[in-house]
């Protein structure tokens, strides 16, 4: 069996995220008499900020086991999911950047029965290697994935498609991401 | 997508601290201030203002304070719902602005749907028939909505809507409804007016979309994974709606965050050739004569709008289209 853990660098960048924007979307409703129009997307916003604190937080203590028989997060709010059940694969690229680069991959595996799903993200030690096992399941199973995904995992160099040839023509840029974080 | 939408407000917070602070220097740029411009109408028309009286009003305005103070208070302003003090309407921004920035949304917001409602069909028609006689028609249109300028369009329509349809000339509703409490018969009144200014407006923004969608999905039509669909026998429905309609409305959706702006902003001559009470005319007044805080609050407005749009249309892509882009110089 195989551990993973997010690395706390990432990490540390999150909650210093969240506590920045805590400190800029959340005190002003709080010591000031605002507007309702500018109350309310601050409230909001601080909300979010509150999520993402908590989430990263949930990231911090996630343990995430892997072996032949399944993958499991280990931790508040953790799931497993067995090869076997494995139904749905999702791996989304995210970047605030208008050039696009250095981002971030978000990998959702839903299993068949209830409460089987996991999330991962590209910024977990060893985040390639799940994916690649991931694909392999996915291709052996048949399990259908959308285009998105299948050009997101040829990023990484893991061909994900079902009709395709071999991985040899997919551009000198295959393989080659790096994302903020410990890429 | 929790993790996008964090960093993406991160990136909005201190966009609009550096647009207020750009704005407000923006508008203290010219010499003087509104005083200023003040004393030299009147001097020039012969009058004198009393020096304590000048000095006085310098206080009460807070003119006499050094700029990053004032900034402050401005910005200390707008999150209070204060936007600070019209020297040319003598009254506060927020009760001169009053009913104008809700016709604005209101004309904008239907621009914006009239913009989407009648692009959208014609560009995939043009797409998918091209070359055919109505896809040279509906091209022909479109360079005839690009080519034709507002002002002379918004004098046309005038025209048309009152002969045809006994249409008061000019202004968002029947002078009677002016100034008059919001009611069903005001709001029927802006209805019958609003069509106007939303074709004006909307017919420039239209043809480019046109263009634009049908150039986008011409390409993702001619790509090789639609000939796959095609040989694999879907049907044409499913091949163009399944991928590349979705492709092709990404850059479509990235133009929400220009549209926004665009439309308030372009919209000021049109504003000013139908007489309507937005915004529009109402900025190019108060920069005219230095009224800063009004000045400022619409800017600010704009600013806002733009921020707002391009965030939601980052939002929308995000969810459409979450995808590595290898070609597009990132370094992945």
């Amino acid at each position: 069996m195989k551990r993973f853990r997010y690395p706390p660098g990432p990490l540390y960048g999150d909650y210093a995220r969240a506590a920045a924007g805590l400190a800029l979307t959340g005190l002003p409703p709080l010591l000031l008499s605002l507007s309702p129009w500018v109350w309310v997307p601050m409230a909001a916003a601080a909300g979010l900020f509150a999520i993402f604190g908590a989430r990263t937080a949930q990231r911090h203590a996630t343990v995430i086991e892997m072996d032949d028989d399944r993958v499991t997060a280990r931790g508040p709010l953790g799931g497993s999911i067995s090869w076997e059940h494995l139904a749905h694969v999702r791996l989304n690229y995210y970047s605030t950047r208008r050039d696009r680069g250095l981002g971030w991959m978000q990998l959702k595996l839903k299993g068949s029965g209830s409460g089987e799903t996991v999330r991962l993200e590209s910024t977990l030690d060893g985040f390639d290697e799940i994916a690649e096992r991931v694909a392999e399941v996915a291709r052996s199973k048949g399990i259908g994935m959308t285009d998105t995904t299948i050009s997101n995992f040829a990023a990484l160099g893991i061909d994900a498609d079902l009709d395709s040839t071999p991985l040899t023509n997919q551009g000198e840029n295959a393989g080659s991401w790096t994302t903020r974080g410990s890429r | 997508m929790l993790g996008f939408l964090v960093r993406r407000i991160m990136v909005m917070i201190p966009t609009l601290l550096a647009i207020s602070a750009i704005t407000f220097v923006i508008i203290q740029l010219p010499p003087g201030d509104y005083l200023t411009t003040l004393v030299t109408e009147l001097e020039s028309r012969g009058e004198a203002i009393d020096q304590s009286r000048l000095q006085f009003l310098r206080e009460t305005y807070g003119l006499d304070k050094p700029m990053i103070e004032q900034y402050f208070v401005w910005l200390g302003g707008m999150l209070t719902g204060d936007y600070g003090y019209s020297f040319e309407y003598n009254r506060p921004v927020a009760d001169v602005v009053g009913d104008r920035m809700l016709l604005t949304i209101i004309v904008s917001f239907a621009t914006i749907v009239f913009i989407w409602v009648v692009s959208f069909p014609i560009g995939i028609y043009s797409a998918t028939h091209q070359y055919s006689l109505g896809d040279y028609g509906l091209t022909f249109l479109g360079f005839l909505g690009l080519a034709t300028p507002n002002f002379l369009l918004a004098l046309v329509l005038l025209y048309f809507a009152n002969v045809t349809f006994g249409t008061s000339i000019g202004g968002l509703m029947d002078s009677a409804y002016i100034d008059a409490p919001w009611s069903m018969g005001k709001f029927l009144s802006v209805l019958e007016h609003l069509w106007i200014p939303v074709i004006v407006i909307g017919t420039s923004g239209t043809a480019g979309m046109i263009r634009r969608l049908r150039a986008n999905l011409l390409d993702e039509l001619h790509k090789q994974y639609v000939v796959t669909a095609r040989a694999k026998g879907l049907s044409p429905g499913k091949v163009l709606w399944k991928y590349p309609l979705r492709m092709a409305i990404n850059p479509f959706i990235a133009d929400i965050g220009n549209l926004l702006p665009q439309i308030v902003s372009g919209a000021a001559v049109v504003s000013i050739v139908l007489s309507l009470p937005t915004t529009g005319p109402m900025l190019l007044d108060a920069l005219r004569s230095q009224d800063m805080y009004l000045a400022g609050s619409f800017l600010m407005f704009l600013a806002l709008l733009t921020v707002v749009g391009v965030f939601l249309s980052d939002l929308a892509l995000a969810a459409l289209d979450p995808r590595i882009r290898l070609e597009g110089g990132a370094t992945r």
